[in-house]
């Protein structure tokens, strides 16, 4: 019979152990000795673009829903009388659905302050940005919010068409 | 290291159970701190558990007989290549295994969980948690494999010999991950219930780790099957033992949830389904950890004798019973977005899919039950449910579950009507019978045979027919070539042809269970040196056997020469070994395989004077079979990987000043 393992392997076992028990103390224990602001500031605030709506899918669904309409369309799976009406359907659905998200953002103060601004300095600059009538989509690029009439960004320089841009949200 | 794994077993214990009762205080009482400080105890437990795995794992490579599961499933002469498969060949190491698989599952589950499951998340690290708790107190009191032994001996008592195959190296772990990986859907479900987040917030995070969970559980078995086929020695591949059964429920259930998600993707549909199949799956996959630790039935699949049986059926009973009363306490909540348009639609497919299945996972538990039922009932005989009662009764439902698969992705989403289905329809219908007719002229005459192959050709016909059309569409319109034209195809649409690249597996499966079951020839021979035998326009001549010792075994290797019409196609070694100290003998199939069929010879035993038993097989299309875990693989990463985010789809919520924009008075 062989004799047992030498004592030093259980010294170093008792300090990795302790390593471990220490550290997992400290996890438990640091969110409680965190400032109250630094632990809401940590916590990720919600994104109004990732809410799942009340009722039925989100944007990003009824995207995906229309795309494989339009190639179950192309590859002859769906009628166009058919394909017409869903699209319809899935049209109205974006259309509450985006409602209801700018419904969402509105609400949020800090949002309408920071239009605001936008605007206010906008309409202090003879740039590309001022905004006719006061109408602003996003580019779907960048996401800069830029007059609805142009049809190239002046922040990234993409190309707008009329396809690519959302309807204004003021 | 036996000490280092036991402290970090028990520190594990500490912080799992301070995570889950720390979530659900922290939630009920609101104090974010604790709610906080719980859940990134589950990133400190995956290193403990890291810690603890490499304990063993260092134990097993320094061969440290002083732990006694070391002891008993190595030895001095076990090749070092074959630690991995010892560290999880017991009931204690597999326990580990599972354990630190949930830690790093959970680990990643939680850190990618998405903001809009703030509400319900903390419920579900509780979950996650509970169900590791319930783990590492098992190993912590009831099966330690850091437990000591007494005395150390000079030697250990080896691995088991038929864990000594390269399959062992995925098979048991791959299924043992998708057992204990169906917790983290079941966990996102659970929580969203409890924390009232009903509607489709966690459908997203179940749908992807549904489909990881799906390709472990399916991996393993496919994998399971292989190591059966070249080491068992029988030439089969399943056996419907009832461990095996334990293993493939879960996985029907699964397939049922990952397909029924997509329709409340979608739809924001079948919210209580999901629930119910998450739930029935999660139940399945603790009914196959009982069975395969302590269960009521012996199985090569299983641990043997152990008294972890009761612990595990009560955590079963507790592990069904709890999700369902949540359940229904929660019901009026799961009402879903919309009903459904028209039995004509894919969310229709969707269902009678998942009904299929269910039966299928149903009979299959009938059958696994079945014994003890009698056994309990009818005075202590057991009447046994063997392999022509799966047949007779799945097999059906096998074929239906095909022909579903051929025409549901036929069917659009919301409605079709008859004349575009009768469209669609039409030329992979007509290739299966083409495909029938040639099989007919060729002298196939056996119905559940040509109806397979016929529905497995309709399958593949209509995704090839889908993707020629999509592929040529896009050539047309925007002139790239044929195989960009392809490739971007499958891009654009991930999930939509990842899935189609998984049906194909499946009827690759399909190719090579028809094929073996129906059409394989078997023969059982005595040949002497030089002796020959035919079969199936084979002939196959015995060569010659040498034997090489070794410490723990003695390796008999028999030569044979394989001729087809005079022609020599392959000289194949084919292997017996004799283990003393387990008194044990094991297989190594022969096998030459083509797409066409296998020639299989296994030596079943090797006689005093020097001629040697052999079984010799002919399996038709098992090739397709083993191929079809690579494509299986293939089309769920497709099906996984992201697509890119559409900007387009968004409304920044915050606006960003341009640059180059003067800045103004604010």
């Amino acid at each position: 019979m062989a004799p047992h393992p030498a004592p030093p392997d259980a010294v170093m076992a008792i300090f990795i152990g302790a390593l471990l028990a220490l550290l997992s103390i400290c996890v438990v224990v640091y969110p409680f000795l965190k400032p109250r602001a630094v632990f809401f500031q940590t916590t990720r605030p919600p994104d109004h673009n990732q809410e799942t709506l009340e009722e039925g899918p989100g944007l990003e669904t009824i995207y995906e829903a229309i795309q494989t309409l339009q190639l179950e369309h192309q590859l002859g799976k769906i009628p166009l009388g058919l394909y017409r009406e869903q699209l319809g359907a899935y049209r109205i659905q974006a259309a509450l659905a985006l409602r209801q998200q700018a419904e969402l953002l509105s609400q949020d103060a800090d949002w309408v302050l920071e239009q605001e601004v936008m605007l206010a300095r906008s309409s202090l600059t003879p740039s590309a940005l001022v905004i006719s009538n006061g109408k602003t989509a996003p580019c779907p690029n960048c996401g800069v919010a830029i007059g609805v009439e142009f049809s190239q960004c002046p922040e990234c320089s993409v190309e707008l068409g009329s396809a690519g841009r959302e309807t204004p949200l003021n | 290291m036996a000490d280092l794994g036991a402290i970090s077993l028990w520190i594990a214990l500490a912080l799992s159970s301070y995570a889950t009762i720390g979530s659900v205080l922290g939630k009920l009482r609101g104090v974010p701190a604790l709610v906080e400080s719980s859940r990134k105890v589950v990133y400190v437990l995956m290193l403990v558990m890291l810690v603890g795995t490499l304990s063993l794992v260092t134990a097993f490579i320094s061969r440290d007989f002083e732990i006694a599961y070391v002891a008993g499933h190595s030895s001095r002469a076990m090749p070092d290549i074959f630690t991995w498969v010892a560290f999880y060949a017991g009931n204690e190491g597999s326990l580990l295994y599972i354990s630190f698989v949930l830690s790093v599952m959970s680990a990643i589950a939680i850190w990618l969980a998405p903001a809009k499951l703030r509400e319900s998340l903390p419920y579900t690290v509780a979950t996650l948690m509970l169900v590791q708790t319930f783990f590492i107190a098992v190993m912590a009191v009831m099966a330690n494999p850091f437990e000591k032994l007494p005395v150390v001996p000079l030697d250990g008592e080896g691995i088991n010999p038929l864990l000594t195959h390269f399959g062992m190296f995925f098979h048991p772990p791959a299924l043992m991950a998708g057992l204990i990986g169906i917790t983290i859907p079941f966990a996102f479900a659970l929580g969203s219930l409890l924390g009232k987040q009903t509607k489709d917030e966690w459908v997203d995070v179940g749908r992807v780790w549904g489909i990881i969970t799906w390709a472990l559980l399916a991996s393993g078995l496919l994998l399971g099957s292989w190591w059966a086929y070249t080491i068992l020695g029988w030439g089969g591949f399943w056996f419907w033992d009832p461990v095996e059964n334990a293993a493939f429920m879960p996985w029907l259930g699964l397939t049922a949830f990952v397909h029924s998600i997509m329709v409340q993707k979608r739809r924001g549909m079948f919210r209580m389904w999901n629930i119910v199949l998450i739930n029935i799956a999660f139940s399945l996959a603790l009914y196959g950890m009982f069975m395969n630790r302590g269960g009521p039935v012996p199985s090569v699949h299983s641990f043997g004798a152990s008294s972890l049986g009761w612990i595990f059926l009560l955590f079963l009973a507790v592990g069904t019973i709890v999700p369902f009363a949540i359940f229904f306490w929660r019901f009026n909540l799961l009402k879903s977005a919309q009903n459904l348009d028209s039995m004509l639609s894919r969310e229709a497919a969707f269902l009678i899919n998942n009904l299929l299945l269910l039966g299928i996972a149903f009979v299959t538990l009938w059958g696994t039950v079945y014994p003890l039922i009698s056994r309990a009932v009818g005075s202590g005989q057991e009447i046994t449910v063997a392999r022509p009662f799966y047949d007779q009764v799945n097999g059906p439902l096998l074929l239906a579950l095909i022909f579903l698969m051929g025409v549901g992705p036929l069917i659009p989403w919301r409605r079709a009507n008859f004349a575009s289905l009768r469209r669609s329809l039409l030329l992979p219908v007509a290739f299966a019978v083409g495909v029938a007719a040639v099989l007919l002229v060729l002298g196939m005459r056996q119905p559940y045979a040509l109806l397979g192959f016929c529905l497995g050709a309709m399958v593949a016909a209509g995704i090839f027919i889908e993707w020629w059309r999509g592929t040529s569409s896009r050539h047309r319109s925007s002139g790239e070539s044929y195989p960009m034209a392809f490739m971007r195809l499958i891009a654009a649409n991930r999930p939509r042809y990842g899935g189609y690249i998984v049906h194909l597996a499946v009827v690759m499966v399909a190719l090579g269970v028809l094929g073996s079951s129906f059409f394989n020839s078997q023969r059982d021979v005595v040949l002497a040196e030089g002796d020959s035998a035919e079969l199936g326009g084979y002939r196959m001549e015995y060569i010659g056997t040498r034997s090489i010792p070794f410490p723990d075994r003695t390796e008999f290797l028999s030569t044979v020469q394989v001729y087809r019409e005079g022609q020599l196609l392959e000289t194949m070694i084919a292997t017996r070994t004799f283990y003393p100290s387990f008194n044990m003998a094991s297989t190594r199939a022969a096998i030459r395989s083509t797409p066409v069929e296998d020639f299989f010879v296994v030596p079943s035993e090797n006689l005093p004077d020097g001629s040697v038993g052999f079984r010799i097989l002919v399996n038709p299309m098992m090739w397709w079979m083993w191929v079809a875990g690579p494509v299986l693989v293939l089309g769920t990463v497709i099906a996984l990987w992201p697509q890119p985010v559409r900007e387009t789809a968004r409304v920044p919520s915050k606006v960003r000043v341009p640059v180059g924009s003067t800045p103004g008075p604010a």
